[in-house]
């Protein structure tokens, strides 16, 4: 497999768990979450709760490893070998392959906010699931834009 | 304790401008004990803040914050959050307190 066919495989992975994640939330519907209900939460909220953090996950780290260092290559920027994501990342923000560098690092916080238990402290679980749903739509706008960048750069 | 003073200044500055001067940092678990390596970074705050949405976005601010830095890049963060609710007394709470170091 060659480097373009390697981006387009990893374009359709990601593609394929942007969709699943706007299913899922399309189907929990986005509610407001309550200390009360974040308790009680029904069967299928927790099934889909766990489906969006683990499409989310899956979405980031593909995007993460296989998208956006391609993305500052098809871009013909020069980049160091021992750069840091950090760095990319703030390349990526200048290039406008990603809006933002910080919400990228806070959507990756997210991720383990989700798996936090927070015992005994349901107004702070309620919390974290409510922030957590925000951002599978944050991250699902960040791949379009992603995405976007790609596919402008990859076309001759 | 085994957190470099850049660590120790990382974490209280970005403590300091996500919840302010009233928070409190401690240290615990293992990177308390200096006969240990490696390990994760184990964080208690206590914040006069009350509002949980608020909680959380700061939460996850200042573990952005301390990720994007070169100290804890990589590194494993867990950050135990005390808000100010007299009526919830979690064991680990005292652990954090009675057997962690202040920053």
């Amino acid at each position: 497999m060659n480097g373009t066919e390697k981006l387009q495989a990893a374009l359709a992975e990601c593609r394929l768990h942007a969709e699943v994640l706007t299913e899922a939330l399309d189907e929990l519907g986005q509610p407001h979450f309550t200390a009360e209900s974040a308790t009680h939460l029904t069967s299928a909220q927790r099934r889909l709760l766990d489906q969006l953090a683990y499409r989310f996950a899956k979405l980031q780290d593909s995007m993460g490893e296989k998208v956006l260092n391609q993305a500052i290559e098809l871009a013909e920027e020069p980049i160091a070998e021992d750069v840091t994501f950090a760095q990319k990342l703030q390349r990526l923000e200048r290039l406008g392959a990603i809006e933002s560098a910080a919400e990228w690092r806070e959507l990756r916080e997210l991720r383990n906010q989700i798996a936090h238990e927070y015992a005994d402290q349901p107004g702070l679980r309620a919390a974290a699931i409510n922030r957590f749903v925000i951002g599978v739509g944050r991250l699902i706008a960040l791949w379009k834009q992603a995405e976007a960048f790609v596919s402008r750069h990859a076309t001759p | 304790m085994r957190l470099t003073s850049r660590q120790v200044q990382t974490i209280k500055s970005a403590v300091l401008r996500r919840f302010g001067a009233g928070a409190h940092v401690w240290l615990f678990g293992s990177r308390v004990d200096d006969k240990r390596r490696g390990g994760d970074f184990d964080l208690y705050l206590e914040t006069e803040l009350t509002e949980p949405d608020d909680i959380i976005d700061r939460k996850i601010g200042l573990l952005a914050d301390l990720h994007a830095t070169p100290e804890f890049e990589d590194e494993k963060i867990d950050l135990v959050i005390r808000p100010p609710l007299p009526d919830v007394e979690l064991p680990i709470y005292r652990i954090a307190r009675t057997e962690g170091v202040a920053l």
